[in-house]
């Protein structure tokens, strides 16, 4: 055994390693042809789509001609945008700040119930979010409705009459933050029940030792080990916010004294588009809006190095 | 063999025939739900045209076309449109889909529509399209109800609001006006985005004048008094109201009476009774406006506008086949025929209740046009937000005004 070590030791490290090299091009090559089918789909519907709304946004679509910053300085010049923006960073900031602070309580407090009773109530809380956004903006027209609501006698209590009341009264960011709430928090409840289950028993166990009672160990233990998570989230959802669409858009089903069809930047683009005919246009404001994630994003990678292994 | 023999003798008389019917000309038709079987109408009693009927959403109408000219693909070549507002956002340099009919339709034909109902048609002095059906404001009223209160059926505004008054001290109300108010705010001739006569892409804009004014100080004090909902006919606490019995006299559209009172607010037969528009005492006639009226166009590019044209006319102002549509046509003659079944319904208090709709089509507001971006939703988007808040109608125009100008501006049309 060891004669046949000896004297095979000096070329074996070298197959061997030959072997894990062609082995390791072999895993990548795989893994590129498992990513292979997204990065197909990736760029057919999300680099084109995007690469064809930047090159149409310095064309005029009717002549067919290079138009400069036409379109931009359109855009620009349109007195609605600007309340379009203002309108939008309101309902995110709003939408941002009801979820994270909600996501991250309801989860807490369900880490620390038992689990049968935290699964169940996760899955309830999971519900809205398995209906379709539109639909839970038409359910949401009925609850805000004091003539039809089952919450009938809340929105009376407030001296609300009709939904125009209502709506005024909560404002329009914060009822399509309500909406949007109700429709995407269930999802992060349920990954923050995975986030949460998989901290280290040992450091939990260890904070019970020396005392923490539920609230201390969500507050001081548990919350800084998802805080990252936690802004994730919150980023992600800045980045949605931003694509506010469905919930102005289908106000209008609550009657034409509700219809608001100008309200978000979004909005303004379907318009442009689908009202004017005007895709240059359209173009602009969307590549504008995309870029602006795109810079968001770069910060947070670059700047903040919140991608930075520990 | 034989069968074979035979087979193929079918095949050639089949090729034969085919060769005889290649002069059938097919048209793309975009139709909504309602207007399917006029559309059915004209394919069987028309050999020559083979229509090929595609339902669409309405609201999704515009967009899908400029999608399909976009990808310069399924652009159809007739188009209902149930808003009017639509000939113009169909007819600019951008969304150039429209077909002008001028010349395309016999001027004789076109003398039968009743006045101003082919006005929402004319763009720059082009006919872009041809109207459906009318559908001004009448005053609608619950005969033995006014009767019982002792009340008269108003017929200047004057007299309305005064009505209002003495109705809300018994416990009864006006219902609702015509969220978002455009009807109430241009009954006196008020500048709320008018074109100017003779020149092209020219409106007119000026909220600060009595015109205006007047009609805003009235829904204000209704308002307030509590005589007139701020909330449109369908919100839920309306309806709840007018089935209680509790509005005994509404000012709505022509299709009201069959559309809305009948179905919605379920009114029992032999009460429905119709007066004409009302009138401001210093005025000399009635202005009324209108909500809906549905219009049909053509594609400019189809490669057929000769029976385009055809298929337009026949849709509006075909006798046989508007006798039976569900809203009352534009044209005269097929508004009269249309006409003989309400006299014979029931449901109407007097049997004079198409007559008096089709009198008060005389005082449609010429106004009532086609624009490239909605009035009602700048309303909406200003006035309805404001009241919600406790501001005044009044209080609202000067912005409301702003908001007008900025948006004809944008446009593309001059503000005067």
């Amino acid at each position: 055994m060891s004669s046949i070590a000896d004297t095979a030791s000096p070329t074996v490290p070298r197959e061997r390693v030959r072997a894990a090299k062609r082995k390791g091009q072999r895993d990548t090559r795989m893994a590129y042809l498992l990513l292979l089918p997204y990065i197909v789909l990736l760029i057919m519907f999300g680099v084109f789509p995007v690469a064809y709304a930047f090159g149409l946004s310095f064309v005029d679509t009717i002549e067919n001609a290079f138009y400069g910053l036409a379109n931009y300085e359109f855009v620009f010049n349109d007195f609605r945008v600007p309340t379009a923006a203002i309108n939008v960073l309101w309902f995110v900031v709003i939408w941002v700040a009801m979820t994270m602070i909600g996501v991250a309580t309801l989860s807490l407090m369900l880490d620390s119930v038992g689990r049968r009773t935290a699964t169940t109530l996760r899955t309830i809380y999971f519900l809205p979010g398995a209906v379709t956004s539109s639909a839970v903006v038409v359910l949401w027209l009925f609850m805000l409705d004091p003539g039809v609501s089952p919450f009938q006698g809340l929105l009376h209590a407030a001296g609300w009459t009709y939904s125009i009341d209502v709506i005024s009264g909560i404002g329009l960011a914060g009822v399509f933050a309500l909406m949007a709430y109700f429709s995407a928090s269930g999802g992060w409840i349920v990954v923050f029940g995975g986030a949460l289950s998989s901290l280290p028993s040992e450091v939990l166990e260890a904070a019970r030792v020396d005392g923490a009672n539920r609230f201390q160990l969500a507050t001081r233990i548990k919350l800084p080990m998802i805080w990252r998570s936690l802004v994730l989230m919150g980023i992600l959802s800045f980045a949605a916010g931003l694509q506010l669409f469905v919930e102005p858009q289908l106000m209008q089903l609550a009657g034409p004294q509700s219809a608001q069809n100008d309200w978000s930047l979004n909005q303004m683009a379907f318009q442009y588009a689908f009202r004017m005919g005007d895709f240059g246009a359209s173009a602009a404001l969307s590549t504008m809006l995309v870029g602006t994630s795109i810079i968001i994003a770069l910060v947070i990678v670059f700047a903040t190095r919140f991608y930075k292994i520990d | 063999m034989r069968i074979l023999g035979r087979s193929a003798l079918a095949i050639g008389l089949m090729l034969t025939a085919g060769t005889a019917v290649a002069q059938e000309v097919t048209l793309n038709v975009w139709s909504d739900p309602v207007r399917l079987t006029m559309f059915d109408l004209y394919d069987q009693t028309h050999d020559n045209v083979k229509l090929n009927v595609t339902t669409i959403d309405p609201a999704g109408l515009v967009a899908k076309i400029q999608l399909g000219m976009q990808s310069r693909s399924e652009v159809p070549d007739v188009i209902f449109m149930n808003d009017i507002g639509y000939a113009a956002q169909l007819s600019t340099r951008r969304s150039n889909y429209l077909l002008d009919l001028t010349g395309l339709v016999p001027q004789t034909t076109l003398d039968e529509f009743y006045p101003n109902a082919n006005s929402p048609c004319y763009i720059n002095g082009k006919l872009m399209c041809m109207r459906n059906d009318i559908a001004h404001d009448v005053v609608w009223y619950d005969k033995p109800l006014m009767e019982s209160l002792g009340a008269a059926v108003p017929t200047t505004w004057e007299e309305y609001q005064a009505l209002g008054d003495e109705l809300v001290a018994k416990g009864y109300s006006l219902g609702s006006p015509m969220v978002p108010f455009q009807a109430f705010l241009v009954t006196a001739d008020c500048d709320m985005v008018m074109p100017v006569a003779g020149k092209d892409d020219t409106v007119k804009i000026d909220l600060t004048t009595e015109k205006c004014l007047k009609p805003a100080r009235m829904i204000d004090h209704m308002i307030a008094a509590g005589s007139l909902s701020k909330v449109g006919p369908f919100d839920p606490a309306v309806v709840e109201l007018v089935k209680a019995g509790k509005v005994p006299l509404m000012i709505g559209p022509t299709w009201f009476g069959e559309y809305v009172i009948k179905p919605t607010y379920e009114m029992a037969p032999g009460k429905l009774a119709v007066a004409l528009p009302l009138k401001w005492a210093d005025q000399e006639q009635p202005l009324t406006w209108s909500w809906g009226g549905g219009v049909y166009g053509g594609w400019k590019d189809t490669a057929h506008p000769a029976e385009v044209a055809d298929l337009i006319t026949w849709m509006s102002s075909d006798v046989a086949n508007q006798t039976t549509a569900v809203t009352l046509p534009a044209h005269q003659p097929s508004a009269l025929a249309w006409g003989e079944r309400l006299k014979a319904d029931p449901f109407y208090a007097s049997p004079d209740a198409f007559d008096v709709q089709v009198k008060a089509a005389e005082y449609s507001h010429p106004g009532y046009t086609s624009l490239r971006f909605s009035v009602e939703e700048a309303i909406v988007k200003i006035v309805s937000a404001n009241i919600a808040k406790g501001v005044t109608v009044e209080a609202s125009l000067p912005a409301l005004q702003t908001e007008l100008v900025n948006l004809a501006k944008l446009n593309g049309y001059t503000v005067e």
